[in-house]
């Protein structure tokens, strides 16, 4: 009954603070939203410069196949001497240079020349701009008049890669719910923590240790509205942007998925805990937040796969709450998990979120006592 | 009406001493405000990797035949992929595809060296793990790509094809500027232009909004400072700040990261002045919309840290983004900041070549000064 008032109290702070609520809102709903539909690492309209050494058919036949929405040409060279001022100046990211004698090649029954020289600044759009130019090229017809895929059927042998749980390659659905996840991890890491730390820089803190409360129910009046309220703010996120704008809804059970979503904000709210009691105001918290925050979301797996992080950052990523948590997310979401296959992050993620809870909470305890 | 120009040196100084002594009365806060940059582009760097190699790949060939055998050990052969497991049958290699054990796997079918000896067309699939959309479009390419060497080599080889010959075209490739196109070259210059966006915008922020939650900024209202020079007081402390930890930051991609510095360091720094200005002003902008810290914090990284990683061309060339975003991008100030980092470490520009970005940058500077002047109030609201 007591915890019950303490937890209304909370409710009430909250929801004095207009802009706050306004921005917990934000992270949850805009926030997925945004990134959801702008994040991005695939090329669109890569601009090419080119340098037609041959002006014959078949190197303009051969250029013709770069086409929008991926590539568009943005300027035609004569000389080689150029290139070098295109790509300083990013007005290009490559240009491609046809060899002099790549029709008489042609003719001649040998390959036609082709030299592609990019930007590699982006590494990443670079390489994929490589590989589709150099896909594109090799299966242009130039010899005789046969269409693409008429030239795909006459291949002895041909591949089909396949993309499992998540056909389409949707990138808003895995990066939408990344952000997700980061979302939660934030809020349910700061407001637990800035909570007890603004009670403690006040002062007011003494006025609930006089209450007759014992202080694990403070720190649970602390922990227990955060945790509603990031369950609710979830729920929404999932279901009004995630289901409504990108059709993204759970291969698997939903209600796994909000439990695993309860233990997980308890991990969080248990390390803000323990960062609260290194600090003795406000904003030192919210350093030490933030300092905490990055690589729990960074050594996730989140952006990067664990095993292709370096090796002694893999053992680093065993100790994130987020890894465990992401990784049932996605296997709900994505691959239809059950109750079977989640079961090991589940409990790996029960047992660090104890952990962090208890060591937390005793350090509370210990410093209000 | 009272101008910015309103400024007296010894006022003014007054509140930089203040606040620098705030701040190193609170060591702890202190060491997190100089050491969580370095922090943050430390995990970042090494936990952000777009490098795809080595994937972790089944092989399920049900043919084992001469021709299946050397398609296997082309793609094993290959940087992208690395061959972790065989199977016997599908439902094994597909459970270890759910549970992310492998992130690929190449399934060869029955009868696919006598199909190809009969001319038909033998297929070979690939199954790629697509939770994380990007990784699994590079790969398939990777995959094709993988696939026409192949192509290209049967027909040099042993294995004769009758009816094609090569690919008509012979493409070469010359990378400029990040030859081995490693990732960590593009991501470290990206991140140190994105916490110089977030961190002094902080820190800036913080220092008002903890005077405003502890209401000591009153005594600084009805004190005889002119508000600019409150403004500047508070901004000057953080820049500095910020200037060190900007430098620390370039030391580290310097020589931890080892990204290549083939430009100006003048250049660098003079542009960062005028970016560190500009950020620590759109902090300055936050407190006056903000009461809490907390709130401030929020605030702070929705509007600065989620636009410059989305909008300013961090992971894909703006030149090569949906419109929306090239557009989105060219109103923050950290995509013109990007490009000289970028420019400078990379590329080697000049002076000459940055002139256009570095007076954007110190319009942009002006401007949100010039703002967050105009909506710094010293009454209360």
């Amino acid at each position: 009954m007591r915890t019950m008032a303490l937890v209304k109290k909370e409710f009430l702070q909250f929801w004095r603070d207009p802009v706050l609520m306004v921005v917990v809102l934000w992270v949850f709903t805009v926030d997925v939203f945004v990134c959801a539909r702008n994040f991005s690492l695939d090329i669109m309209g890569f601009p090419i410069a080119v340098c037609d050494m041959d002006c014959s058919q078949a190197s303009s036949t051969l250029l013709s196949h770069l086409q929008s929405p991926r590539f568009r040409i943005v300027e035609s060279i004569a000389n080689y001497s150029q290139i070098d001022r295109l790509l300083l100046s990013s007005k290009a990211l490559v240009v491609i240079v046809v060899d002099a004698d790549f029709s008489r090649d042609l003719a001649r029954g040998q390959q036609g020349k082709v030299q592609l020289v990019f930007d590699g600044t982006n590494s990443n759009s670079a390489a994929l701009a490589m590989g589709n130019i150099s896909n594109i090229f090799s299966r242009v017809p130039l010899k005789t008049a046969v269409s693409l895929d008429e030239l795909e059927q006459t291949m002895p042998l041909a591949v089909r890669p396949r993309v499992w749980f998540n056909q389409n390659l949707d990138t808003a659905w895995f990066v939408g719910l990344v952000e997700l996840f980061c979302s939660i991890s934030m809020v349910a890491m700061l407001l637990p923590a800035a909570a007890l730390v603004r009670e403690k820089e006040y002062g007011t803190v003494e006025q609930l240790l006089v209450s007759p409360v014992h202080p694990w129910q403070i720190m649970a009046a602390k922990i227990i509205p955060m945790t509603l309220l990031v369950l609710g703010a979830t729920l929404l996120s999932l279901y009004a942007v995630l289901g409504a704008m990108f059709d993204l809804y759970a291969a698997g059970p939903v209600g796994l998925f909000l439990l695993a979503t309860a233990i997980y904000v308890g991990a969080c709210a248990g390390l803000g805990m323990l960062l609260a009691t290194l600090a003795r105001n406000l904003s030192q918290v919210i350093l030490l937040v933030t300092t905490v925050l990055a690589p729990v979301l960074f050594l996730s797996g989140s952006w990067t796969p664990v095993e292709a992080m370096p090796v002694w950052l893999q053992w680093f990523t065993k100790l994130s709450p987020l890894s465990y948590y992401l990784e049932i997310g996605t296997g709900i979401f994505f691959r239809q998990w059950g109750l079977t296959e989640s079961l090991h992050s589940l409990l790996m993620l029960t047992a660090l979120g104890a952990v962090l809870l208890i060591v937390g909470t005793t350090r509370v305890g210990r410093q209000l006592a | 009406m009272r101008i910015s120009t309103d400024i007296s040196g010894r006022r003014l100084w007054a509140i930089v001493r203040r606040e620098f002594n705030e701040i190193i009365r609170d060591p702890l806060y202190m060491t997190l405000a100089l050491l969580v940059p370095a922090f943050i582009l430390v995990t970042f760097g090494f936990g952000l990797v777009l490098d795809i190699e080595h994937v972790p790949t089944g092989v399920l060939d049900r043919d084992d035949t001469r021709l299946s055998r050397t398609y296997v050990d082309a793609v094993a052969a290959s940087e992208s992929f690395d061959v972790v497991q065989r199977y016997s049958d599908f439902p094994t290699m597909e459970e270890d595809l759910r549970a992310g054990r492998i992130r690929a796997a190449v399934i060869v079918p029955q009868g696919f060296e006598r199909d190809y000896h009969h001319g038909r067309q033998g297929e070979v699939q690939f199954i790629i793990d697509g939770v994380i959309p990007v990784r699994a479009e590079i790969t398939r390419t990777f995959a094709e790509s993988i696939h026409q060497q192949f192509l290209g080599s049967l027909n040099e080889g042993r294995w004769h094809l009758p009816h094609l010959g090569r690919g008509s075209v012979d493409i070469s490739a010359r990378i400029e500027f990040n030859s081995e196109l490693r990732s960590a070259n593009f991501i470290v210059p990206g991140l140190i232009a994105t916490t110089l966006m977030y961190y002094p915008a902080l820190l800036t922020t913080l220092s008002i909004v903890r005077e405003k939650e502890s209401q000591t900024i009153l005594s600084l209202y009805c004190s005889p400072i002119s508000k600019a020079e409150l403004l500047l007081g508070k901004l000057l402390p953080y820049l500095m700040i910020s200037l060190v930890n900007a430098v620390v930051l370039m030391g580290l991609a310097l020589y931890v990261f080892e990204v290549p510095f083939r430009g100006s360091l003048a250049l660098v720094a003079f542009a960062t002045v005028l970016y560190l200005f500009a950020t620590c002003s759109v902090g300055m902008l936050i407190s006056v919309l903000v009461n809490t810290q907390v709130a401030a914090i929020l605030v702070t990284m929705v509007t600065t840290l989620l636009p410059s990683f989305l909008y300013t061309g961090f992971f894909t060339p703006l030149s090569a983004s949906k419109w929306s975003i090239w557009l989105i991008g060219r109103f923050l100030p950290t995509t013109y900041y990007l490009d000289i980092l970028r420019g400078v470490f990379l590329k080697g520009t000049g002076w000459s070549m940055n002139w256009p970005t570095l007076t954007t940058l110190a319009v942009y500077s002006i401007v949100l000064y010039w703002i967050s002047f105009k909506c710094f109030s010293k009454r209360i609201r």
